[in-house]
C-alpha cells in the first residue's frame, strides 16, 4: 500500500513538472515578452538592454529553472504584463469565487448523480429511471456553454427569476452552477446506476436481504460502497473536468473567478498569469486524480496490485 | 544427462542439457526480486529424428514451460538447448528464423490459438506468405491440402475459427503447425481442452499425421492415457525436474521411480469382463508443493513412500537401470 | 467490420420457431432493438448529406449580407418569413444557410480530429501494451500527464501559439484528445497479447510489427470504433467551444461555435441566434453517442463470444 501511495506521488510531482515545462516552452515560442512589457516605440537597443536586464536573453532552459526556484522557494509568480501586480495575488483575488462555483456544481453533480442513480438502479424501468437516462443522454451531448446561455435566455431574460451575470447572493451562483454541475451530471447518473445494477445483483446482497436487514441498510451499508468506486475514480477527473468547465462558465456569466482571468490572459499574451494558471490548474488536476486513486485503492484492495 | 547410448549422441534433433528456467517475482517499490519460481530446475533429454517423445507431469511441474523454452518464447536462465547441433539458447531473433521453421507449436487451448478476426486459410496462408514457401499461385492448394491433411474440407478456409468446435479448431492449429514442415513439433497438451471423445480422434490425427509427414514429436501431457498411444519414449517430470525416462513399454510394465509408480496407479486398467481395477500400488498423498519454495535435494521427498535421509539433502542422480530407462532416485544408486 | 455477424439467429428460439425467419423479418428486428443507435445513424446521416448537399438545398448563400434584413426572426415570428426560415444574424447572413454549411466544418473537424487522434492513441497504446517494460512505463507516464491537463488550457495555449485556422484547430484537438484511445489500445493489447494466438504468431516468427498490425489491431478495432463514435462527437463540442472563444475558425466561415458567440451578444432580444447554432451542435452529438452506445451494446457480446 505504502510502495503504491509513493508511486503514485512521484508520478504526480512528474507529471507536474512536465506539464509546467512544456507550457513555459510553449510560451516562449510564441513570443517576445520584452516587446509586450515595452511600449512600441521603443528602440532595438533599448529592448536588447532590458532583455538584459530583466535576464530574458538567457537560455530558456536557464529560465525556466528560475521560475521553478522562484516559484517554489517563494511562491513567486512574477508580475503580470498587464496590470503589473503580481500573479499570486491576482490569482488568490479571484480564487474564491472559482472554488465557490466549482464546490456547488461538484456537490450538486454528485449529490443529484448519486441520489438518482440509486433510485434508478433500485427502481428500474420506473418513470425516475426512464428520465434519468433521457437526462444523461442528452446531458452527454450537450454544450456546456450552450446550455448556459440557453438558461440565461429563459430563466434571466423571459421569466426574469435569476441574474444572469456577476456574483453576489446565492441566486447568482444557481445558473452557473446548473450549467458547470451539468457537464458532470450524465457521467455521474450512468456509472452509479450501473455500479448498482452489477453490484444489486451479486450473491451477497440477497444474502444481507436474507440475513432480515432493512432494505436501506443494504442499500447503502452493501451495495452502495461497491458501486462508489468506478464514481470516486471519475470524481478524480471530474476535477479537471471542473476546471476546464469554470473557464467557459465563467466566460458566459462573466463570473469574476480564475478560469474567466486565464482565458482573458490568453487573449492578451499575459504569459506570468497564463503560466500560473496552467501550473495551479494541473496541480489541481493531478492531486484530485492522485487522492481518487488513492482513495480507490484503499476500498478496493485489487487495485493496489496493479 | 547422458544422452540414450543406443542412439548416436550427436544425432538428437533437439536436446536440452541441464535446462533450467527462473521467473522471477517482483514486489515493492522499484520492483526489486523477492524470490524465483522455480519452474524448470535441471532437465535434460533429447529427441531423435522421426521420434516422438512424450513429457507428462501434474499442472505446474514446468513441462510446458519446457516446451516454450524449446521453442525459445522464453529465453533459459541457464542450460543449453542444442537443434541440429546448434545452440539455440542465446540465438538472436534473426538466426532463430531459421529455427523457426523447423520447429513448431500446437497449443492447448483451441478457443484462444486461432485469431478470431482471421479466416482459416489466412491463419495458415500466412505462414506460408511469410516464409515464401510456395509461390503464390500455389497457395490456394496447398491450403488445401493441409486441410484435408487434417481432415477438414478445402472449402472451410473460408471460414472464421468461431464457427468450428473445439477439435476442428484443434486440427486447424495442426495444419497450421504442419504448412512449414517442421522437423519437430512440440504439442502442449493438445488434447486437454477437448472432449474425451474428440481427444482420440485428435491424437489418433497426430500419430497418422507423424508418420505420413516424418516429423519429431513432443507431446507434452498431464494425462499418461493421452501419450501412451502415440509416443515412443515418456518422460516424467516432477516440480521442475525430471523423474524417470524410458521407452513407453517400459514406463508401463515396469516403472521405478516413486512418482512414476504412483502415477500408474491413477491410471484405471480394463480387465478382462468389462471390469476396471487399479492396479493395487500406494496413491500419493498430499499437494504439490509451490515451486517458489520447492524441497530441498530430491523434490520427490516429503511425499515419497520410500524416501531415505539421503533424499532431503542431496539432488538424486541419474541412473541407466537398464538400457535407455533412466531414473533419478537414490533407491537405485 | 469483416466477419458473419450471426447474432440475429439468437433473437429466434429454435425449438418455437421452426422454420427461420426471413432477412426482412431479421433486419427489422434488429432495427427495433437498436432504435435509438438508428436513430442516431438517421441524425449523422441527414448531417452528412446536409454537409455534402449544402450548395444545392440551402436557401440563400452563406456568406451574403443583406443589412436591410438583420436580425430577422424565424419564420412563424412576427416579420419572419420563409426566404429566412431561421431568420437572420446581425449582418443580415440566412441563420439556416449557414448551420447548414457549418455542418460540414463540424463533420470535418470531428472526423479529422478523431482520425489523429486514432493513429496517435492506438499507435502509442499497442505499443504500451505489446512491449510492455520501459516502453510501457515511459507511454504510460505521458498517458497520465495528458489526462491530468484540462483540454481547455491545452487547446487553448496550442491556438495561441500557432495561430487560429481550420488545420490549427485540427491538430491541437487531436493533439489533447488521443490519451482515451491510447488507454483502450493499450489494455486490450495487454488482453490480447497472452492469448495463445499471439504465442502462436511469435512462435512462428512473426515480426512485432506483423503480430502488432496484423493480429492485435484487427482485434482492436471493435472497441477502438465504439470509442471513436464518442471521440467525435466530443471533438464536435469541443470544436464548438474553441470557436466560441474565438480560437477556431475565423469568420466568415461558419461554424457553429462561433455562430454562437455571436449569437450571444443578442441574446437578450434576438434569441434565435444563440439557440439554433446549439441544437445543431446537439444533435450531432446525440447522433454520435447514440451510435456509440448500440455499437458497444452490439459488438460487446460478439466479443465475448470469441
Amino acid at each position: 500500500m505504502k510502495t503504491y501511495i509513493i508511486r503514485r506521488l512521484f508520478q504526480a510531482v512528474g507529471v507536474c513538472l512536465v506539464i509546467s515545462m512544456v507550457s513555459f516552452f510553449l510560451l516562449f515560442l510564441n513570443t517576445d515578452p520584452a516587446l509586450m512589457l515595452l511600449p512600441p516605440e521603443a528602440e532595438i537597443e533599448d529592448i536588447e538592454l532590458f532583455k538584459k536586464q530583466m535576464g530574458l536573453d538567457r537560455p530558456v532552459i536557464v529560465q525556466y529553472l528560475d521560475y521553478l526556484r522562484k516559484v517554489v522557494l517563494h511562491g513567486d509568480f512574477g508580475e503580470s504584463f498587464i496590470s503589473k501586480e503580481p500573479v499570486f495575488e491576482e490569482i488568490a483575488s479571484r480564487l474564491p469565487h472559482t472554488l465557490k462555483l466549482a464546490l456547488s456544481a461538484f456537490i450538486f453533480a454528485n449529490l443529484v448523480g448519486v441520489v438518482v442513480g440509486i433510485f434508478s438502479a433500485v427502481k428500474r424501468y420506473s418513470l425516475v429511471d426512464n428520465l434519468s437516462t433521457l437526462v444523461a443522454l442528452i446531458g452527454q451531448a450537450t454544450p456546456n456553454f450552450w446550455f448556459g446561455i440557453m438558461l440565461i435566455i429563459f430563466f434571466g431574460v423571459w421569466l426574469r427569476w435569476l441574474p444572469i451575470s456577476g456574483t453576489g447572493t446565492w441566486a447568482h451562483l444557481v445558473l452557473p452552477t446548473l450549467t458547470l454541475g451539468t457537464g458532470m451530471l450524465p457521467v455521474n447518473l450512468r456509472l452509479v446506476r450501473s455500479g448498482m445494477l452489477d453490484v444489486l445483483n451479486q450473491e451477497y446482497i440477497r444474502t444481507a436481504r436474507a440475513k432480515g436487514l432493512s432494505e436501506p441498510k443494504v442499500l447503502i451499508k452493501h451495495a452502495f460502497k461497491n458501486a462508489a468506486i468506478p464514481v470516486i475514480t471519475v470524481t478524480g477527473m471530474q476535477l479537471a473536468a471542473l476546471l476546464g468547465g469554470s473557464v467557459i462558465t465563467e466566460s458566459v456569466f462573466a463570473w469574476p473567478g480564475v478560469g474567466r482571468m486565464a482565458l482573458e490572459a490568453i487573449r492578451l499574451g499575459d504569459y506570468p498569469m497564463v503560466q500560473a494558471a496552467v501550473i495551479m490548474f494541473s496541480l489541481i488536476a493531478v492531486t484530485g486524480n492522485l487522492l481518487a486513486d488513492i482513495l480507490a485503492a484503499l476500498i478496493d484492495p485489487k487495485i493496489r496490485l496493479e | 544427462m547422458a544422452p540414450d547410448k543406443r542412439q548416436h549422441s550427436d544425432s538428437f534433433l533437439m536436446e536440452a542439457r541441464d535446462l533450467k528456467m527462473h521467473f522471477p517475482i517482483r514486489k515493492g517499490l522499484f520492483s526489486s526480486t523477492v524470490g524465483y519460481v522455480y519452474a524448470v530446475d535441471g532437465v535434460s533429454f533429447g529427441i531423435n529424428r522421426r521420434e516422438s517423445l512424450g513429457l507428462v507431469g501434474e499442472s505446474g511441474c514446468g513441462k510446458t514451460t519446457v516446451g516454450r523454452c524449446l521453442l525459445r518464447l522464453y529465453r533459459p536462465t541457464s542450460g543449453k538447448i542444442f537443434f541440429q547441433g546448434q545452440e539455440i539458447q542465446d540465438m538472436t531473433r534473426k538466426d532463430l528464423l531459421k529455427v523457426r521453421t523447423r520447429v513448431q507449436m500446437i497449443f492447448q487451448d483451441p478457443y484462444s490459438s486461432l485469431n478470431p478476426r482471421m479466416r482459416v486459410r489466412d491463419i495458415i496462408g500466412e505462414v506460408l506468405t511469410v516464409y515464401k514457401i510456395v509461390e503464390p499461385l500455389e497457395r490456394k492448394d496447398r491450403i488445401a491440402e493441409l486441410l484435408q491433411a487434417v481432415g477438414l474440407q478445402p472449402d472451410h478456409g473460408a471460414r472464421y475459427p468461431h464457427e468450428f468446435s473445439g477439435g476442428q479448431r484443434q486440427r486447424i492449429g495442426i495444419a497450421r503447425a504442419l504448412a512449414m514442415n517442421p522437423k519437430l513439433i512440440i504439442a502442449d497438451e493438445p488434447v486437454s481442452a477437448l472432449d474425451v471423445s474428440i481427444q482420440a480422434q485428435v491424437i489418433n490425427l497426430l500419430d497418422r499425421l507423424k508418420e505420413q509427414f516424418g516429423f519429431s514429436f513432443l507431446i507434452i501431457a498431464h494425462d499418461m492415457s493421452v501419450v501412451e498411444h502415440v509416443a515412443d519414449r515418456i518422460a516424467v517430470m516432477y516440480l521442475g525436474r525430471l523423474a524417470e525416462m524410458a521407452s513407453d513399454k517400459e514406463i508401463y510394465t515396469d516403472p521405478k521411480h516413486p512418482y512414476t509408480r504412483a502415477l500408474m496407479a491413477a491410471v484405471p486398467i480394463a480387465a478382462p469382463g468389462g471390469i476396471e481395477r487399479r492396479l493395487q500400488r500406494k496413491l500419493l498423498t498430499g499437494e504439490v508443493p509451490s515451486p517458489i519454495t520447492p524441497p530441498a535435494g530430491c523434490r520427490f521427498h516429503p511425499r515419497c513412500p520410500r524416501v531415505m535421509d539421503e533424499c532431503r539433502n542431496r539432488k538424486p542422480p541419474v541412473i541407466e537401470v537398464q538400457p535407455g530407462h533412466y531414473v533419478h532416485c537414490f533407491l537405485y544408486a | 467490420m469483416s466477419g458473419s455477424i450471426e447474432i440475429s439467429q439468437e433473437l429466434f428460439d429454435p425449438q418455437i420457431d421452426e422454420t427461420p425467419p426471413s432477412r426482412f423479418k431479421r433486419m427489422f428486428v434488429y432495427m427495433w432493438r437498436y432504435r435509438l443507435g438508428m436513430l442516431g445513424m438517421f441524425f449523422i446521416t441527414a448531417l452528412c448529406i446536409t454537409a455534402v448537399l449544402c450548395p444545392w438545398i440551402a436557401p440563400n448563400d452563406p456568406y451574403e449580407q443583406d443589412i436591410m434584413n438583420m436580425l430577422k426572426p424565424p419564420f412563424w415570428m412576427d416579420g419572419g418569413g420563409m426566404d429566412y426560415p431561421l431568420g437572420t444574424d446581425q449582418v443580415g447572413r440566412c441563420l439556416l444557410t449557414r448551420i447548414m454549411y457549418g455542418t460540414r466544418i463540424s463533420l470535418l473537424v470531428g472526423l479529422s480530429a478523431v482520425g489523429i487522434m486514432l493513429v496517435i492513441g492506438a499507435g502509442l497504446g499497442i505499443l504500451a501494451g505489446y512491449f510492455g517494460g520501459a516502453t510501457d512505463s515511459i507511454i504510460s507516464f505521458f498517458i497520465n500527464c495528458m489526462m491530468g491537463f484540462p483540454f481547455i488550457l491545452l487547446a487553448m495555449s496550442l491556438v495561441a501559439v500557432l495561430g487560429p485556422s481550420l488545420q490549427n484547430l485540427i491538430i491541437a484537438l487531436g493533439l489533447t484528445s488521443w490519451p482515451v484511445f491510447a488507454r483502450v489500445a493499450r489494455v486490450e493489447t495487454m488482453r490480447f497479447k497472452s492469448q495463445d494466438f499471439v504465442l502462436a504468431a511469435r512462435s512462428l516468427g512473426y515480426s512485432p510489427l506483423r503480430i502488432m498490425a496484423r493480429h492485435i489491431l484487427p482485434n482492436l478495432l471493435s472497441s477502438l470504433v465504439v470509442v471513436g463514435t464518442v471521440a467525435v462527437a466530443r471533438a464536435i463540442i469541443r470544436e464548438s467551444i474553441l470557436s466560441f472563444l474565438g480560437l477556431g475558425v475565423q469568420p466568415p466561415i461558419p461554424s457553429w461555435g462561433m455562430m454562437l458567440s455571436e449569437g450571444r451578444g443578442y441574446m437578450l432580444m434576438q434569441w434565435w441566434m444563440a439557440t439554433f447554432p446549439g441544437i445543431a451542435i446537439f444533435v450531432s452529438a446525440l447522433g454520435m453517442n447514440l451510435i456509440g452506445d448500440a455499437l458497444r451494446d452490439l459488438l460487446d457480446p460478439y466479443l465475448r463470444k470469441t
